[in-house]
């Protein structure tokens, strides 16, 4: 697999790949440029469940040159009506193995590095810096603030979404460009380290579906932003999703000047703090 | 004071005109940890919810930040 990823890299795309990604090449805003950006594209994804099932599986098939997935659970049979990337006879696997095989299953012209465990802060900074972005689909608070700082402290762009029961939430952090208006950060929409009642799919339940279709989202961002180069959507707006009206709201998202992460009188100490190293 | 009318998640309230958004979470007992405040669809960061004054028809949004994936 190594050996096409390099001949696109010194060619840019053969016959081969053009029949494959013809449907994708075709589209005005893509074409074989924005293929040859996604062949050299690296996307990490945290979490290797119902989100990261539907959004890793897109992006294998799109032709994204290297994906990360990172996770520490094994594969259960509770998973299997929504993480549909995995099989019956996955059962028992590490998440983040047996969805590299299936990805390599999908794509085997692209590179695919599966972290079974949990990162550290200074490892998740390294994953973060090698990454063009970051998909968060993780399953809990305290992993999400964490990559949120890292995602922050690098400027590297961090395409979230959260679901559970009908309901789902997705946004892009655009920490990779410099705006005139200081930009909201995770922390600034949901500064909490916990929450308080039961919120995770474990114990209250959620929908195949709604999963998949914030996990695709996720890999729509990151395909506009590798193809075009920029998001077409609006990356200052929380999308929140009701999977039983199928409605979209969407909020305007503000920076809040307080943020521990983001906020005024901070940006000294996390430009330190990526300089040092951290950790 | 005037009173003016608000909705919350689309359910008409009349409270006091410049009534803060701290003080619409204390009055109606509405949950604060791990929820999301926007008015007309704008979402208010925490640290602006005692300064966030209510006008005549605006509109609270309320929903629970979710963290399952």
């Amino acid at each position: 697999m190594n050996e096409s990823k390099s001949k696109l890299d010194r060619h840019g795309i053969s016959d081969v790949e053009f029949l494959r990604y013809q449907r994708q090449i075709s589209l005005s805003e893509i074409g074989e440029h924005g293929q040859e950006h996604l062949a050299t594209s690296h996307v990490l994804i945290i979490g290797c469940g119902g989100l990261g099932s539907a959004a890793a599986q897109f992006l294998a098939a799109a032709g994204v040159g290297h994906i990360v997935l990172v996770d520490d659970d094994v594969v259960e049979s509770s998973n299997l009506q929504r993480q549909t990337i995995y099989r019956e006879s996955d059962l028992g696997m590490s998440k983040a193995v047996a969805m590299r095989q299936q990805l390599l299953n999908i794509n085997s012209n692209i590179n695919v590095r599966a972290i079974n465990g949990r990162l550290d802060h200074s490892q998740l900074k390294l994953e973060v810096m090698l990454a063009d972005v970051v998909l968060d689909c993780t399953d809990n608070i305290p992993s999400r603030q964490s990559i949120n700082k890292a995602c922050f402290e690098l400027r590297t762009d961090l395409i979230f979404a959260s679901a559970i029961g009908w309901q789902g939430q997705f946004a892009v952090f655009e920490h990779s460009h410099t705006f005139v208006e200081p930009q909201a950060c995770y922390r600034c929409v949901y500064p909490f380290d916990e929450l308080p009642s039961p919120r995770s799919c474990n114990e209250v339940g959620v929908i195949g579906p709604v999963v998949g279709t914030l996990g695709n989202y996720q890999a729509l961002a990151a395909i506009q932003k590798l193809t075009i180069g920029a998001y077409s959507l609006s990356t200052r707006t929380l999308h929140v999703f009701d999977g039983l009206s199928l409605n979209w709201q969407q909020l305007a998202l503000l920076q809040d000047s307080d943020c521990e992460v983001c906020g005024v009188g901070l940006s000294d100490r996390s430009v330190q703090s990526q300089l040092g190293g951290g950790a | 004071m005037n009173s003016i009318q608000i909705t919350i998640n689309d359910q008409v309230e009349h409270v006091a005109d410049q009534i803060s958004l701290v003080h619409i979470i204390e009055l109606f007992s509405l949950p604060e940890l791990g929820c999301v405040f926007a008015i007309n669809n704008e979402i208010i960061p925490r640290s602006k919810w005692h300064e966030t004054r209510l006008n005549n028809g605006d509109s609270i949004s309320l929903f629970q930040a979710i963290a399952g994936g």
